[in-house]
């Protein structure tokens, strides 16, 4: 290694330029190819090791609203626990009960300002987190995870603009896909609704039950503005319920039935 | 020389840390975050050692990446600089014994200083936010961010200066 930096040290410093642009270049490319994480992520010890500490440094001062947040989320599970309770169970319940699982991680680094923004979680492998898996808030979705170490894991934000959500109109069941434009953090666009979904401003929308990541009916954020065309939405904007400069409990949601699916929808498209 | 590489040795783990820390947290206007790393660029002599900061500045860009997780633009707005800096400077100066002359930023006048810094801050900041976007899409809104961006990085990099070449001058 002593030698190639002597080699390069001694010669033109054109040569070194371009060789390390060219190392950024193809980092570069490989970040903007959706389905594959970068080679270098913070889900490595040394990166995850100085997030988790700044996080836990900063996250004092937000404790009494994070305090605030889980109470409300667990004053509406419980809600939810009683009323589930005197109804009699119709329908299997087997699948709905066991279908998911979720694990409670925190987000130990959540850039927003960007383009590109990806979120670093503090678990990881060892604690059941795979590649592909969602990531949910009680009143949102945050993204899908990418990298995957031991102990930590990137997550493709739903604020990046290569993120792309199978959704719908939560009252009329029309789906469409929910898409962030790089503008304000609050702000994304529902994109592919048929025009025979009649909307007003001010209805919810939810996520699709069409995707396999995500399980269907999260709360994502109501219709804040939209425009029609002669054919079919010109543009329809969404404003998120949820508050994604300050993220700090999220679930990352293990489908088990997700091979299950997949193995099945391969199969039917083979034929 | 040894004090040298004790200074610079320092800035170079400390000026990331203090990046992904403290400045990726300020927000201003909802979306700024000023990129102070780049001062090392600008308080590294210039000497024949160009080779040296070309490979400091590739780590010191890989290193906010990989926390950031933005592929490689630090990396690549970076190295650029590097590689034009002492060119720009020989220009900006128009001495024809340069190399002679101007060995660190505080042999030049103030103004220079002061014009090369804001120079290679948009040179950096545009590149930066380039390949982040890495299309011609939205090309308007790329030249708002990289000015506002550059304004606030400029001003406390002049102030850092006063901290960090302080007690360095020729005089």
């Amino acid at each position: 290694m002593w030698k190639i930096y002597k080699f390069f040290s001694n010669n033109k410093k054109g040569l070194l330029f371009i060789l390390l642009e060219s190392i950024a270049l193809v980092f570069i490319i490989q970040t903007h190819n959706f389905h594959q994480g970068s080679f270098i992520n913070s889900a490595n010890a040394i990166s995850g090791s100085i997030l988790k500490k700044t996080h836990n440094l900063s996250s004092y001062l937000s404790l009494e609203k994070q305090n605030k947040d889980l109470v409300k989320e667990n004053e509406s599970l419980k809600n939810l626990l009683s009323a589930q309770t005197y109804k009699p169970i119709t329908a299997s319940p087997i699948d709905s009960l066991f279908k998911y699982e979720y694990i409670a991680a925190q987000v130990i680094s959540n850039p927003y300002t960007g383009l590109n923004n990806i979120l670093t979680l503090d678990k990881g492998k060892n604690n059941g987190i795979k590649t592909d898996m969602g990531v949910v808030l009680p009143n949102g979705i945050v993204g899908i995870t990418l990298n995957v170490s031991e102990n930590f894991s990137t997550v493709l934000s739903i604020l990046n603009v290569q993120s792309k959500i199978n959704a719908k109109v939560k009252k009329s069941h029309h789906y469409g896909s929910l898409h962030w434009d790089g503008g304000h953090y609050q702000q994304a666009v529902l994109e592919d609704l048929p025009i025979q979904a009649a909307i007003q401003v001010g209805d919810t929308i939810v996520s699709g039950g069409k995707s396999i990541i995500f399980p269907e009916g999260i709360p994502i954020g109501y219709i804040s503005d939209f425009k029609l065309g002669k054919k079919s939405y010109e543009k329809i904007d969404i404003t998120f319920f949820a508050d994604f400069s300050a993220l700090h409990h999220v679930y990352v949601v293990k489908n088990y039935l997700k091979d299950e699916q997949q193995s099945l929808e391969n199969l039917s498209k083979n034929e | 020389m040894n004090k040298d590489i004790r200074t610079y040795g320092l800035l170079f783990i400390l000026l990331p840390l203090l990046q992904i820390t403290v400045f990726n947290h300020i927000h201003f206007l909802g979306y700024i975050n000023p990129y102070i790393y780049i001062i090392f660029v600008f308080v590294f002599p210039i000497r024949d050692n160009e080779n040296t900061l070309l490979i400091l500045g590739f780590l010191m860009g890989l290193f906010l990446d990989s926390v950031t997780n933005e592929g490689g633009i630090h990396t690549f707005a970076l190295v650029f600089i590097i590689y034009i800096r002492v060119g720009f400077l020989r220009i900006l100066t128009n001495k024809i014994d340069f190399d002679k002359e101007i060995h660190s930023i505080t042999d030049v006048s103030t103004s220079l200083q002061f014009l090369w810094v804001i120079l290679l801050t948009l040179i950096h900041h545009f590149l930066l936010f380039f390949m982040e976007q890495f299309s011609f899409h939205l090309f308007g809104k790329l030249l708002l961010k990289t000015f506002l961006t550059s304004i606030f990085t400029i001003v406390l990099i002049i102030f850092g200066f006063q901290f960090f070449l302080k007690g360095k001058s020729n005089a």
